[in-house]
């Protein structure tokens, strides 16, 4: 083997690397990496929006403070016409708060 | 019959092929580049998962998808050389490997992540000199230097590794 010829020892083992099967599972992590990404990011948005409307309900006394928009909360499934008018406008824009 | 998911349709609706056909046209030939380029099963995978999902987000965008891919993959898996330190490339994946291949990756391990890449591209892929040039970014021109610069450098330490 001591005499073996570089470029072929380099070819040899890039032939053996070519014959090591693929790993069947980066499909379904491929695709459930995709779903779980979109389904924490759906999900997270949804946290975030919820503790936010209930920090800002809670603190109804604090005056004008710009908090969630309409598409924010329409995102979190919430109705924004239950809400008083006075919560919805503010500025031009849907505030909650 | 397996039901084939397709996450992604509602996000593309213009595309033609679903999410889980384009992962499964696509990924052994993703896999192969970065396993070549990386000699790491591990970081093959690592690159394969993030090349296709780099894929599907733009895939009703691509022209010539299976050159995409192969080329985000080369470069992805060649960033990764760059951030391994030598030692833990050179343990290159251990489960089929005979002593020859050991010392072909100890030698690859010696070589700059740029000669690693260009080899593994020529060599095991049979990539075109314009394919290895966006992938390494460099003019086509010259790649037939590189490569040559490439085999000279691994000649070299192959004769200090042996």
């Amino acid at each position: 083997m001591n005499d073996r010829d570089p470029i072929e020892a380099l070819e040899s083992y890039y032939r053996e690397l070519g014959e090591i099967p693929i790993p069947t599972l980066v499909n379904r992590r491929a695709i459930h990496w995709w779903e779980a990404a979109g389904g924490i990011a759906a999900g997270a948005a949804a946290v975030v929006v919820a503790v936010s409307i209930c920090l800002n309900l809670g603190n109804s006394g604090a005056g004008p403070n710009p908090g969630l928009t309409e598409h924010q909360v329409r995102m979190a499934g919430l109705q924004i016409d239950a809400l008083p008018p006075h919560r919805r406008t503010q500025g031009g824009r849907r505030w909650l708060v | 019959m397996e039901p084939i998911a397709a996450p992604m349709d509602w996000i593309h609706p213009r595309s033609s092929q679903s999410s889980d056909d384009f992962v499964r046209e696509y990924r052994e030939l993703v896999f192969r580049v970065a396993l070549a380029v990386t000699g790491r099963r591990d970081l093959a995978e690592d690159v394969t998962q993030e090349t296709l999902l780099r894929g599907l987000k733009h895939q009703r965008k691509l022209e010539d998808p299976a050159r995409w891919l192969k080329v985000v993959a080369a470069k992805r898996a060649l960033t990764l050389l760059k951030q391994k330190p030598h030692a833990e490339i050179a343990e290159r994946d251990p489960a089929t490997r005979p002593e020859e291949s050991i010392a072909v990756a100890q030698t690859l391990a010696k070589l700059s992540p740029e000669h690693q890449t260009i080899l593994a591209l020529s060599i095991s892929g049979g990539w075109s000199y314009e394919e290895i040039a966006e992938a390494l970014g460099i003019p086509a021109g010259t790649v037939a230097s590189r490569l040559h610069a490439a085999k000279e450098a691994f000649r070299k330490h192959w004769g200090v590794e042996r």
